[in-house]
């Protein structure tokens, strides 16, 4: 099953089914919300065969999907799954069947606009993810916003208007910057191979001089930070994700911030190895910030939603810490962390979204909720856990792994006298473990445990809720008890871009080829 | 088949069926499957002792690769050598007892089976800790021990008291766990593999530097020190005694709060070449067997007592591994386990007798009511205070005469060490007074229904007793079975025979004084009492409000970060950068665009003097560049 077919068939699914829709006509009927959800299943199906099949040896053109778009420009239309993106593709397809199954029965459900709107993302997402030729991620990159701008303006909160605006004004301040940048690239390989050229793998090896590498650095990490968000670029994080309805905050935290970390992968390092390196203590500076700022402000956050948004800031901090660590162990344990905080987050904002279909806006007030639904309170209680990184969850393997690289990895740079700053952050990124601890379990006291004085008559999970938690709970412990036959699938892939790293440190440690710019003073600090 | 994944894995089932499906099965089969299990688990660890007696080489197991990429390989594996022996028979012995000892006493709580599905959680977790092979497979026992232990003391979770405990225990617990990790990334960093044998192998070969060895020790002890109750990370302890009181014995006695002792021990490696963590270990150990004991006598809460006693105890083992005698730590924990858990469970006991009444100035003259318990209550005493035959007598002793004799011990760390012991038995004699002896205190509608304990409890309690009587015989076999992996530094010179019967004596002397000061005070009007209180009033004051710890971790430390979360972050900076990235951008471009736009008056004349004034500006331009 692993042929081009199968990925071209895997972005064009949910194209189609969102096609189809404006076709049926039926008010509330639930034809549609099958028909999308067939969809959904059939990307799912397949993206689980690659996922299943790919061995991280697979031979890439076997994967890939390569047609002329605008020719002339180099912009090719090409998709193709690899192990930098095997798992985004995974979160991505997994991500959205569960979203509609959790809001099934919701008055959203009800209008085809919604059901529209989730395909297209998901189609633009998985086109991002996928896209081998910068100027399609690009377009893909852009495309994503418009779904989620109309999702969060139609179907958010009382303030959506302000959340949908601040949100995509935001996000597309970073997008401007970083389509220059696309655009210098395309002229840099047109001074330096003849024709115009947007294909990563000719990108990867121009040779770009520090100050073009500077810029396009500057924009992709800019654009990635505000996707991501990183502090100090979070603010339009809290009001986005308290605005947008349940679905869009669980895919906007679930894998739309994931843009961000991937983009950092597949854009900023390889691009700009030189200027990545010398920038990467700066970037660690920032992610650690992330970390303690979004992990303290959880502590005292009384709405359960905030709570939640301010944990997946600090979270995303230890993703962003883990990639410019660049050892093979880090960025393993951020690949991890992005599949992991995907479906933990996704997970925590869907259980607090059952919650307010059942009781309305008083599930704030809610507590003893082990007694009132046991499921449901051992279901949320599994998604704490994760996120307060216990071992035997999929939390507990990628932190792991990303402090310990982050670990080696300044102690490294101490020992050969690159200062002592990177050492500093991962240490201070270690306490991030006790304040998640107390922010999550301060959570879970709220909500699970107390006394049940009335009798609210709350229906614990049903089968379709149950079923759409399995796969999420599945993955949280697989990554946790037995991360290995996983791992080796992204294997070649985080070789080959810390061997760019590894390659570009030795370069800079020879004092003849030291760059002349003053970059020196970002490892110094 | 392997044996030994087994051992941990039979407690897993026994979590899985309660857990899942336990609320539907009638709660004998409920406490078949969870007694059973680690029943068989206990069994298995018998057959792998018996293997590894006769033929004295480790098992090993390798199941899986963990993670592997190139600068980190992990493997899930698990190694059943001496130490991990020992532990391991403590653990599913002592533990099957309790769990059988639980079938009763839970009898009436309507949660048993999540109960039960906790207790074999908590087992799993404990066994994955002491056989695992690596630092990581021990870590990862060692947070879910913590998890398990979070869930057991808020299991009654109704009450926000026993949840805020249960979280009090996790935190402070993750505070150690990051010095653990550090420690662990730093090790790493030197021999290149987290895998014990690996670890102690490097460092007996080529150490770092002293100070690398000696951050190396702190780190971890640091760790320990969170896991077991020591200072400056004991203040969880005492509320985790508001878990059921069969936890408390299993988890905050037993096992799971000695698994520092078991830390320290297992990475002895690297301890041997660190003398000043081992200073800091050992006087660390010996700072909270005193504090520990000084504050056990001043408490009501029988239980909270037993908590204090527990620091102490585990203080001493902490000061054996300080002073290189990591096998007569591993005694005390050994002989501990035994008297320990029975004194909580005779606690428990009562407790169930009493119908949930734990304050001690509301008990009194017991033991002719409940004469078993008391019996076993006294033996297992009489084992804590160190009186010759019971067993906490030779392992007290072991570890005293080792901070005597041992290179860095000295006359100062074991004149401490002395008077603890001494504090020991004088609280205990104080409890048992209290407790059976004297006026009864007890309310008349609770005194009519007073009972001796149910068989189930009635028989572990005896069983116990009886090891708490015995266990301590096996003093040079045990520390012989152990010197494979504990070497230990030999006390120098024969002569000092004659010392260590000299200094067996005081320690006998000294249980003697304090089991005597407690009956002169305690027994009869108890009129002294009070007027030594009020003679001493601050000092008083300090000790039973724990020396201040918990006011300060929370008063500051808590209050600090909440302060910083809720006024600084939350109101400043958060709002600062509202406003400067959202707020200025958008109020700018409104303010813009209201500027253009009121520019589009629709007066003819206005737009005739804008053309105008551009003209001016081109030709000044114009003019200025010529």
């Amino acid at each position: 099953m692993l042929n081009p077919t199968t990925v071209l068939a895997l972005f064009v699914l949910p194209l189609a089914f969102a096609l189809i829709l404006p076709v049926m006509t039926e008010r509330g009927s639930v034809l549609p919300r099958i028909v999308t959800m067939v969809g959904m299943l059939g990307v799912l199906a397949l993206s689980v065969t690659i996922f299943v099949g790919y061995d991280g040896s697979t031979d890439p053109q076997l994967l890939a999907v390569n047609v002329p778009w605008i020719a002339s420009l180099g912009v090719n239309f090409h998709l193709g799954v690899d192990g930098m993106n095997i798992y985004l593709m995974l979160l991505t397809s997994l991500l959205f069947p569960v979203v509609l199954a959790c809001t099934w029965k919701t008055a959203h459900a009800d209008k085809k606009l919604y059901l529209g709107l989730l395909l297209i993302m998901e189609t633009s997402l998985l086109g991002t993810f996928l896209s081998q030729n910068l100027m399609l991620f690009f377009v893909f990159w852009e495309a994503v916003l418009i779904p989620m701008f109309i999702l969060i303006l139609t179907f958010g909160g009382e303030n959506r208007r302000k959340a949908a605006m601040t949100f995509f004004m935001y996000t597309m301040v970073g997008s401007i910057l970083l389509l220059a940048a696309v655009i210098l690239l395309g002229v840099e390989s047109l001074h330096q191979t003849g024709s115009w050229n947007f294909e990563f793998s000719t990108l990867y090896h121009l040779h770009l001089s520090t100050t073009v590498q500077m810029f396009v650095f500057v924009a992709v990490v800019l654009a990635c930070l505000i996707k991501c968000p990183v502090f100090p670029f979070h603010s339009w994080l809290p009001l986005a994700y308290y605005e947008a309805p349940a679905a869009g905050t669980a895919l906007m935290a679930g894998a739309m911030s994931k843009m961000g970390a991937f983009g950092l992968l597949k854009l900023a390092i390889p691009l700009c190895p030189q200027v990545s390196v010398a920038f990467a203590p700066t970037i660690i500076l920032l992610a650690v910030i992330s970390i303690l700022y979004g992990a303290v402000l959880a502590l005292r956050q009384q709405d359960f939603k905030k709570l939640i948004a301010y944990s997946s800031l600090s979270h995303m901090g230890y993703i962003v810490l883990g990639i410019f660590c660049l050892q093979q162990s880090s960025i393993h344990g951020s690949l991890f962390q992005i599949l992991s905080h995907g479906v933990a987050v996704a997970g925590l904002f869907l259980m607090l979204d059952l919650l307010e279909q059942r009781l309305g806006a008083s599930y704030k007030q809610l507590n003893a909720l082990s007694i009132y639904a046991p499921r449901l309170a051992v279901t949320l209680m599994l998604f704490i856990l994760a996120s307060v990184a216990l071992p035997l969850t999929s939390g507990f393997t990628s932190e792991f792994l990303i402090l310990f690289g982050g670990f080696q990895h300044g102690l490294q740079l101490f020992n050969t006298g690159n200062g002592l700053l990177v050492l500093v952050c991962v240490i201070l990124a270690c306490s991030g473990m006790v304040l998640g601890a107390g922010y999550m379990l301060r959570f879970a006291r709220a909500i699970l445990y107390g006394k049940a004085n009335e009798e609210i008559g709350m229906k614990d999970m049903n089968l379709r809720e149950t079923i759409a938690f399995v796969p999420l709970l599945a993955i949280v412990v697989i990554i946790g008890i037995w991360p290995y036959p996983v791992m080796i699938k992204a294997q070649n892939a985080v070789e080959q871009l810390t061997a760019l790293a590894a390659g570009t440190q030795q370069v800079q440690a020879l004092p003849q080829t030291t760059t002349t710019l003053p970059i020196g003073g970002a490892d110094g600090h | 088949m392997n044996h030994l994944m087994l051992i941990p894995l039979l407690p897993l089932v026994g979590f899985l069926i309660n857990g899942l499906i336990g609320s539907r099965l009638p709660r004998w089969l409920v406490s078949v499957i969870a007694c059973g299990l680690p029943a068989a688990a206990f069994a298995l660890t018998i057959g792998a002792f018996t293997l590894l007696r006769t033929t004295g080489t480790p098992i090993a197991e390798t199941l899986f690769t963990w993670v592997g990429a190139a600068d980190i390989k992990v493997d899930v594996a698990l190694y059943f050598d001496q130490v991990s022996a020992v532990m391991c028979l403590v653990v599913t012995g002592v533990g099957t007892l309790i769990h059988i000892y639980s079938a009763g006493y839970m009898s009436h709580d309507k949660s048993f089976a999540r109960y039960f599905a906790y207790l074999n959680l908590f087992l799993f977790f404990m066994l994955t800790l002491v056989l695992g092979k690596n630092l990581i497979m021990l870590f990862a026992g060692w947070e879910g021990v913590g998890l398990a232990s979070y869930l057991l003391i808020g299991f009654w979770f109704e009450d926000r008291e026993k949840t805020n405990a249960g979280l009090k225990a996790f935190v402070v617990n993750r505070v150690g766990d990051t010095g653990f990790v550090l420690a662990a990334f730093l090790i790493f960093y030197f021999t290149k593999t987290l895998d014990f044998q690996g670890i102690n192998g490097y460092f007996a070969a080529t150490q770092p530097s002293l100070l690398i060895m000696n951050t190396i020790g702190i780190l971890l002890l640091f760790g320990a020190c969170g896991k077991s109750a020591q200072i400056p990370l004991h203040v969880w302890l005492p509320d985790a005694m508001a878990g059921p009181t069969p936890v408390s014995a299993l988890i905050h006695a037993a096992t799971m709060v000695t698994a520092g002792v078991y830390l320290l021990s297992r990475m002895s490696g690297v301890f041997l070449h660190a003398p000043l963590a081992m200073d800091v270990v050992a006087w660390g150990g010996a700072l909270t067997a005193f504090v520990g004991a000084t504050m056990g006598i001043t408490q009501y809460n029988i239980k909270k007592v037993l908590a204090y006693s527990t620091m102490s105890q585990i203080g001493y083992m902490f000061m054996a591994c300080g002073l290189g005698a990591f096998d007569a730590g591993m005694f005390h924990l050994y002989t501990h386990a035994l008297f320990k858990a029975c004194l909580f469970l005779g606690a428990g006991a009562i407790i169930h007798a009493l119908h949930g009444e734990e304050d001690m100035r509301k008990m009194g003259g017991l033991w002719r009511k409940i004469p078993l318990t008391f019996g076993t209550f006294l033996f297992a005493s009489l084992a804590l205070s160190g009186v010759p035959p019971f067993a906490g007598f030779f392992s007290k002793d072991e570890i005293l005469w080792n901070a005597w004799s041992a290179p860095n011990g000295s006359p100062a760390i074991w004149a401490i060490g002395w008077i603890a012991a001494g504090m020991t038995a004088f609280y205990m004699t104080r409890a048992i007074i209290m407790t059976f002896f004297g006026e009864s205190n007890v309310p008349e509608k609770v005194e009519a229904g007073i009972h001796e304990a149910p068989f189930s409890m009635a028989s572990v309690l005896v069983i116990l007793a009886a090891l708490s009587l015995v266990g301590g015989f096996i003093g040079t076999r045990f520390t012989g079975f152990l010197s494979p992996v504990l070497g230990h530094p030999v006390a120098e010179g024969a002569a000092a025979g004659g010392m260590e019967h000299i200094l067996m004596g005081a320690s006998v002397a000294i249980a003697a004084c304090g089991i005597l000061l407690g009956c002169f005070l305690y027994l009869g009007k108890r009129t002294l009492v009070e007027k030594i209180r009020d003679a001493v009033g601050p000092i008083y004051r300090l000790v039973s409000n724990g020396y201040y710890f918990d006011a300060f971790y929370y008063k500051v430390v808590v209050r600090c970060v909440d302060w910083v979360s809720e006024s600084v972050l939350a109101k400043v900076t958060e709002t600062t950068f509202n406003f400067v990235a959202i707020e200025l951008p958008s109020g700018g471009i409104n303010m813009v665009s209201r500027l253009f736009s009121s520019l589009q008056t629709g007066n003819v004349q206005a737009y005739v003097l804008y053309v105008l004034l551009g003209l001016a500006l081109i030709l000044w331009w114009g003019v200025a560049h010529a």
